[in-house]
């Protein structure tokens, strides 16, 4: 078993809504720019991640094949919501752990522009009639009638509930965080936002989702994907051979 | 005229309506949706027990988009009814950060959705402030 699995290259896309460039095409340049940065080509590859969420039966990482190599090597289709392509990620080092290859490749792609709030907030269907169905046996859809299915609203919810149970966290400390994420953003071309704000600008941001939510900036203690953005990052990584070999001395695309 | 009809099945609308949950028989977890097994401890028999109407708001959020035909703002919630952690709107109540606070108490009440083609109304539920 390979004791340690070295990240040889990365890529990362803008952020961006990208209206002229689908899951493949994003998917396509991520993992090109990665085995380019790693000095390696779809033939040195032994297995292939692939991570997408919202498309998740499109069977995105053959598609992907068919665009930059169809070398006969086994793809892995991985969605697993926020974390989908760290599975990507980690589906690619256990086969490398397992013997099964020297080199993966793990890409993760994500068309959001357009996908509204993630869960919750769209119209269903609901019959004539009131007729129990699903889990609840409910006659209507439950969103909105009994809280909210909404992912700014349910992790509205968790960071209170977490500042209830511990203390300390209050909606500065949220904002706090924001405008950390916000400096950190300057520091990436890639980025969604480029742009700093001050945690009184972000205070003073009206609240869509109270407390911890407002319009445009993510005030919430775990790394995010922007809403309405696509992005994509790919890796290609191997077993260590040596000590000595080249380490990842950059630090991994945050997604 | 048939019986309003409640909106999720875990809602008992006769006599003093009051939510009812899945309560495993091993380790005494309590679920609302249908089940195929105890999440907390994999066994697979359940009883029904009637939920406190009343309790304490543990979270909440003001929600200002919602899904077409949800009246804005509105008050998420979850409610903690003796123990049993309850997701409700938080109803009868100013939904802005001077009138929610977490702590405060609350109790269960139904909230008319309308009728359907057939004349059946179907009732929902919420927890008002109490007292």
């Amino acid at each position: 078993m390979a004791e340690n699995v070295w990240i040889l290259g990365i890529h990362m896309t803008k952020f961006g809504k990208h209206p002229d460039l689908d899951t493949v095409d994003l998917g396509a340049q991520a993992a090109r720019g990665a085995l380019s940065d790693a000095g390696l080509h779809m033939r040195d590859v032994g297995v292939l991640a692939a991570g997408n969420l919202m498309r998740a039966a499109a069977s995105f990482g053959q598609q992907l094949q068919k665009q930059i190599g169809q070398t006969g090597i086994p793809v892995f289709n991985v969605a697993n919501a926020c974390a989908t392509g760290a599975t990507a990620l980690r589906v690619a080092i256990m086969a490398i752990r397992a013997g099964e290859t020297d080199v993966g490749l793990a890409v993760g792609v994500e068309k959001l522009s357009g996908a509204g709030l993630l869960a919750g907030g769209t119209a269903q269907q609901q019959g004539d009639t009131w007729s129990p169905q699903g889990r609840f046996g409910a006659v209507a859809p439950i969103d909105g009638r009994i809280g909210t299915e909404t992912m700014p609203g349910v992790f509205a919810q968790i960071g209170m509930e977490y500042g209830h149970r511990y203390g300390g966290a209050d909606f500065e400390l949220f904002a706090r965080i924001s405008e950390k994420n916000h400096a950190h953003s300057t520091l990436n071309p890639l980025a969604s936002y480029q742009k700093r704000f001050s945690l009184e600008q972000i205070m003073n941001e009206v609240r869509s989702w109270s407390p911890t939510r407002t319009r445009g900036r993510c005030a919430r203690p775990t790394v995010t994907v922007a809403p309405r953005r696509s992005w994509s990052a790919s890796r290609s990584c191997a077993p260590s051979r040596s000590s000595s070999s080249a380490g990842p001395s950059r630090s991994a695309p945050r997604c | 005229m048939s019986d309003p009809v409640p909106l999720v099945d875990y809602l008992v609308l006769t006599g003093q309506p009051h939510l009812t949950a899945h309560e495993c028989t091993a380790c005494g977890a309590r679920y609302f949706d249908r089940r195929n097994a105890c999440a907390a401890c994999e066994a697979d028999t359940f009883h029904t027990v009637d939920v406190p109407t009343e309790g304490e708001l543990r979270a909440f959020t003001i929600v200002s988009y919602a899904a077409p035909g949800i009246p804005v703002p509105f008050v998420a919630g979850v409610v903690d009814c003796g123990g049993t952690s309850v997701r409700a709107n938080v109803v009868n109540v100013s939904a802005d950060p001077e009138h929610v606070r977490v702590g405060m108490k609350l109790r269960l009440t139904t909230v008319p959705l309308g009728t359907d083609a057939a004349g059946t109304e179907a009732v929902g539920f919420g927890f008002e402030p109490a007292g």
